[in-house]
């Protein structure tokens, strides 16, 4: 069963409304994920910038429907191709997988299973019809620049780079309308960085799939992304579009500023990123480390739409001031 | 009919009644007897294997020239007809029957009979404790074929128990000779062995065994035996003899009806009694010929203290400790109340040796006080006893830690000997430390031990005369011996020479009496011996003496009502 | 590969001799020896048992009768037991075969049995019945095998529903071996599934661990992303993996055979090496002891060293390096 596209809406592909995601730990609820909105469009490279444990991967298991057991989806709504995926059954999610939206994931070594050849692997993820089976397979390792013959080899054989454009070649052989990529790059060089990035910017311009790309490295999602959207603590803070404008979060602000080699006064937190579900309610999530905070900040900042593109989660600086 | 012929009728009538067995004329042939062993047969060696598990089934298949009745405990003529001794005593002639064959079919002759002492017995390459037994005073018999049914025995001393002692297994020449002169006969007729290896003249011969599960026995259809209507013997067809080496189990097979015969221990019997199938007899022969006794370390000698040393060499302290020892408490709490208790050496289960008039020290703990006290010995302020010059009385008692019984029974003896003030250590050792200590380092103060018993006493010297092995209480030092144990070596060597029975048992009378007087053992008691059969049996006949099956060869199965008397069992499941 | 298993092989040398030494020279220096029954016959003369001794060479200086063992050893010779007065070879292989009979069986039996419980209950983890298994399991594991044994033999005699002790009933000379087989089995049924029900909860812990590890790796997420369907996640990627750790746990398995049925055997009446091996050292019959010894030893090596191969074979990361 494959998800049909809505006539008027055919651009994007995912949509996220009003997402909030909550761990449940015993008699505590935490909140992970908190009022996320935004939407991918087809052929995008959209850029989810983020520290650890801001909730990026959280936000890539949601839109898979793969959290762990003891995460719960507590409000919104997830659309891709104009469904909502958390209204279908777990039968029909599966068929969704892999085939809609295909995932790849960071340290590619530890997602490919040791016994079995990179052969095995794509043939287990090739859904189409058995006759094609072969070719396909071969034009998918043909397109992330992998030679036929690593299909009988282990993925202990291979190099992180490697294994990385195996992963890839898993992503797209089914021709997805969204690949989701969770720090894809992080486990590698910059050589190699910069050669997954050309080739998933390869893919996007041959097959036009929506990429939702998720990295903590704000510089290279400016230098790759279409639009970029910063994610702190769970809330998204700002969707932005790189080149045409610079961001203005005072989040931004900071990652931008230890880019461009600035002191920053900003010393983060690592350890308390995360706040329950009551906290949340009181405040504006960056409040604590803001410098440009005011009276006013002391209360639920919800997240403005500029344009149908882009938008920030801040008085100071919403082009929409009227708050 | 003239007088002569009518004489000769009549003695050949005679011989045919003294040697025939009684049959029943209801007496029917077939059906197999299951019953268990305890312990896995190891071997089918009679002459070099002789614990108990081998010889209980070499038993049914190999014969002597005499035999030792079961019920009488007489020795009767068995292979041999008759036998006669010359004037001076030392030679001994024997005359075999003619119609026997080995049960492969061969004729049992005279060769036979000197092949098996000759190559067998006295044959330094084979070990056999054999040898041991019929050397008097480590000189060999010297054997001689006399005709082919009639062998000579030359015994370089009178020696009274030698009839008895022809009791012993006699192999075929034409079987074993081979082996014998390639020097294998040791380690020949073992566990790889095939049925037709074990070539014996008795009632029953090897039919299959698995080694640790069964051994099957079948009837030997040449058995020269046959009962007084001429019918060939055995009756039974099959000996099936299950190792079962947990007692426990094997009652639970009994009750079950998997077994028709069991030797009860006391528990058993009284756990059986809970319950009793209905067609269960339950046979109380009497006392077992085995004894428990304990012994004090006399030898001075020995490595322990001197004054102890004096204490255990004083005849009133062991009479007050053989006066303190409750015997019927120990038969009660030991043996459930189902033995007898022990006095002297010979056990009364031996009609023909057994001296009832011996000193018996009965339990008296009054009199175990006085005999102290004219030992000097007295009760401290504080309840414990001491010797003479001060000396508070303990002394270490061990016994082999594998025994429960011997365990419990002393710990029971420890206590009695509490009363009188004496401090018992009781260590329970590993049997194998026990007889190292005994036997080697001597180290030791008291024992408490436990022998199996014969009927002839002569068998036992080795624990009576002061150059045996096992003169437990005294070894082999010359100035520790008392006088009366030189009279007791004097008793044994004559009673050994002497042939007319009721001179020896004056002899061995006064033996009981000399030893029972002194004390260096002290006995206690000993269990009964119990069995349990199924009612299908005729001609069952056990005693302590001869077990369940000393006539086995007479022993039938009653006819059942079904019908068919060659019924053939299938056992297990 | 061929490399290790050859080198493997190698090591047994050492290994046997030097256990083989220890052993013996323990043995013969504890206290007693296989004739400490024979001395406290009267009937037996010392004289005759020096013979004996002097028979089985045990009068020459210990370090010359290990190597004389050795020696014949090396000829395959284990020399010959005191008790049973026929070579110590003969002995062992009547009872070996049914060792290792009972304990393929239980082997068998038990990994069927435990395997596929534990992949169910690791699935339902946390669910009422994970619970019941895990707790069954706990008892298992508690109970000492002798307890489970006497147990079930007990429960066996009350209910007769099966043989209790050696390998055959005793049957008609003509019957067939379908029947002789099937006899056999219901007798090994009962210490088989004694030793399967006290090691049967080890193995479900251990899997069920192995199992739930598995199914939270990467790679099994990957594959719940990649759309693979629901039975090749859980037989294909993660059942193959937890499997992996077992190789080592069946190798030593196997290497135990002798010893961890011993206790049972003898219980069971099950006519196998455990009890001629306790019965060898209880009476110190010397040669039976070593025999025994050295036959466990090989199997010990014999079986981690298939548990490697195994695990060598399955594993491509060990395989290929």
């Amino acid at each position: 069963m494959c998800l049909t596209q809505k006539t008027g809406e055919m651009e994007q592909i995912l949509e996220v409304k009003n997402l909030s995601v909550l761990r449940v730990e015993k008699t505590e609820s935490i909140s992970i994920l908190n009022d996320i909105n935004f939407m991918v469009k087809k052929g995008e490279m959209f850029c989810l910038v983020g520290e650890s444990g801001s909730g990026k991967t959280t936000l890539a298991l949601s839109i898979i429907k793969l959290l762990p057991k003891s995460f719960k989806i507590a409000s919104g709504e997830i659309l891709i191709n104009g469904k909502n995926i958390l209204e279908i059954n777990e039968q029909s999610m599966r068929n969704i997988r892999g085939k809609d939206i295909s995932i790849i994931f960071q340290d590619p070594s530890a997602y490919l299973d040791p016994l079995f050849t990179i052969g095995s692997h794509l043939q287990e993820s090739y859904h189409g019809k058995n006759e094609n089976k072969k070719e396909l397979i071969s034009l998918a390792l043909q397109e992330v620049g992998l030679d036929s013959e690593v299909q009988t080899v282990y993925p202990h054989q291979l190099s992180g780079g490697q294994q990385q454009r195996v992963m890839i070649a898993m992503a797209l052989i089914n021709k997805p309308s969204i690949i989701i990529a969770d720090e894809p790059t992080t486990a590698l060089d910059v050589l190699t960085t910069r050669q997954v990035i050309d080739l998933l910017n390869a893919i996007r311009l041959k097959h036009n799939p929506a990429i939702f790309f998720i990295t903590h490295d704000l510089e290279l999602a400016m230098k790759t992304g279409t639009r970029i959207g910063i994610m702190y603590r769970g809330h998204i803070v700002e969707i932005f579009k790189p080149g045409r404008e610079k961001p203005s979060h005072p989040y931004a602000n900071i990652l931008l500023g230890t880019i461009e080699g600035k002191d920053t006064i900003l010393e983060l937190n690592f350890k308390k990123n995360t706040m329950d579900s009551k906290q949340m309610q009181q405040k504006c999530p960056f409040f604590d480390m803001c410098v440009e905070k005011e009276a006013r900040c002391k209360k639920t900042i919800p997240f403005v739409w500029c344009d149908s593109e882009t938008g920030i989660r801040c008085l100071k600086n919403g082009r929409n001031t009227q708050v | 009919m003239c007088r002569r012929h009518r004489k000769i009728n009549l003695v050949f009538l005679f011989l045919v009644l003294f040697f025939c067995v009684p049959g029943r004329s209801d007496a029917t042939h077939g059906g197999s007897v299951v019953i268990s062993s305890s312990s896995i047969p190891k071997s089918f060696n009679p002459v070099v294997a002789k614990e108990t598990s081998t010889t209980f089934i070499t038993g049914f298949i190999f014969e002597g020239l005499t035999a030792t009745d079961g019920i009488t405990q007489q020795v009767k003529p068995n292979l041999a007809i008759s036998w006669n001794i010359d004037s001076t005593g030392k030679i001994w002639t024997f005359y075999l029957r003619k119609d026997v064959y080995w049960n492969d079919g061969i004729q049992f002759t005279a060769r036979d009979v000197k092949f098996t002492f000759d190559r067998l017995i006295f044959n330094p390459d084979i070990p056999t404790s054999s040898r041991d037994v019929l050397s008097i005073d480590g000189k060999p018999i010297k054997v001689e074929v006399v005709e082919k049914f009639a062998v000579r025995f030359y015994l370089p001393e009178r020696f009274a128990p030698f009839l008895r002692l022809m009791g012993q297994e006699i192999l075929p020449e034409h079987k074993y000779k081979q082996i014998v002169d390639r020097k294998a006969f040791s380690f020949s007729m073992g566990l790889d062995s095939k049925p037709e290896d074990i070539v014996g003249t008795g009632p029953f011969m090897l039919e299959d065994f698995r080694p640790g599960e069964w051994v099957i026995l079948k009837k030997n259809k040449r058995y020269w035996k046959k009962d007084s209507q001429g019918n060939s013997l055995p009756y039974i067809d099959r000996i099936i003899i299950l190792t079962i080496p947990d007692q426990n189990l094997a009652l639970l097979k009994f009750k079950k009806g998997e077994l028709d015969m069991i030797s009860l221990r006391p528990q058993d019997y009284l756990l059986l009694m809970k319950d009793k199938p209905a067609d269960v007899k339950i046979f109380n022969v009497g006392p077992s010929l085995g004894s428990e006794f304990l012994v004090f370390n006399q030898n001075l000698d020995s490595s322990i203290a001197e004054y102890k040393k004096q204490w255990f060499r004083n005849v009133k302290f062991r009479w007050a400790v053989s006066c303190a020892i409750d015997r019927q408490t120990i038969i009660d709490n030991i043996f459930a109340g189902l033995g007898h208790p022990l006095y002297g050496p010979v056990n009364e289960s031996v009609p023909e040796f057994y001296n009832n008039r011996i000193r018996k020290f009965h339990y008296d703990l009054r009199k175990a006080e006085m005999y102290l006290a004219e030992a000097g010995f007295k009760k401290g302020s504080d309840g414990l006893l001491y010797d003479r010059d001060g000396n508070q009385v303990s002394f270490s008692l061990i016994t082999n830690s594998n025994n429960s019984q011997r365990i419990e029974q002393a710990n029971l003896i420890r206590t009695d000997l509490e009363k009188l003030g004496m401090k018992v250590n009781f260590l329970p050792v590993d049997f194998n430390s026990l007889v190292t200590r005994i036997n080697s380092t001597r180290d030791w103060e008291a024992v408490l031990l436990g022998l199996t018993g014969s009927v002839d006493p002569h068998f036992g010297k080795n624990v009576w005369v002061t150059s045996g092995h096992l003169h437990l209480w005294n070894p082999g030092s010359p100035s520790s011996v008392y006088s009366w144990e030189k009279e007791i070596d004097s008793i044994f060597q004559q009673a050994a020479m002497i042939f007319e029975p009721e001179k020896r048992k004056q002899l061995y009378d006064r033996w009981q009496e000399v030893f029972c007087e002194n004390q260096p053992m002290i006995f206690t008691a000993t269990s009964d011996v119990i069995y349990a059969v199924k009612d299908k049996f005729g001609n069952l006949k056990p005693t302590v003496y001869g077990g369940l099956f000393h006539n086995i060869e007479e022993i039938y199965i009653l006819p059942i009502e079904s019908g068919s008397s060659k019924a053939r069992k299938k056992i297990g499941k | 590969m061929k490399k290790l298993v050859l080198k493997r092989l190698l090591q047994l040398i050492p290994m046997l001799i030097g256990m083989s030494f220890v052993s013996f020279i323990i043995i013969q220096s504890s206290p007693g020896d296989y004739f400490a029954q024979m001395k406290m016959n009267p009937e037996i003369s010392p004289e005759t048992i020096e013979s004996m001794k002097v028979n089985f060479g045990l009068d020459r200086p210990i370090l010359v009768q290990y190597l004389l063992w050795l020696k014949n050893m090396c000829k395959l010779d284990f020399g010959v037991s005191f008790a049973y007065h026929i070579p110590v070879r003969t002995l062992i292989k009547f009872r070996l075969k049914n060792t290792i009979c009972l304990a393929i069986f239980s082997l068998v039996i038990s990994w069927v049995i435990a395997l596929p419980l534990a992949v169910f209950a690791g699935y339902r983890e946390g669910t009422f019945i994970d619970k019941i298994f895990s707790m069954l399991a706990y008892l298992s594991i508690s109970l000492p095998s002798f307890f489970v044994a006497l147990l079930f033999v007990y429960f066996i005699s009350k209910t007769n529903l099966l043989p209790l002790g050696g390998t055959r009933s005793i049957f008609e000379v003509d019957a067939s071996s379908f029947a002789l087989f099937k006899d056999y089995m219901e007798h090994l049924l009962v210490p088989g599934l004694v030793l399967c029900l006290v090691n049967v909860g080890g193995l479900f812990r251990l899997m069920k661990n192995n199992f739930i590890e598995t199914f939270n790796t990467p790679y099994v997420l990957a594959a719940w992303a990649r759309g693979v369907p629901r039975n090749s996640v859980i037989f294909k990627h993660a059942l193959r993996n937890a499997l992996n750790p077992m190789f080592t746990i069946l190798g030593m398995e196997i290497g135990g055979i002798l010893n961890g049925a011993a206790l049972t055997e003898i219980i069971c009446g099950w006519p196998g090496m455990g009890s001629l091996i306790l019965e060898a050292v209880l009476s110190h019959d010397l040669y039976l002891v070593m025999g025994s010894l050295v036959i466990s030893g090989f199997l010990l090596i014999v079986g981690n060293l298939i548990g490697d191969i195994l695990i060598a074979f399955f594993d491509p990361r060990i395989r290929i390096s």
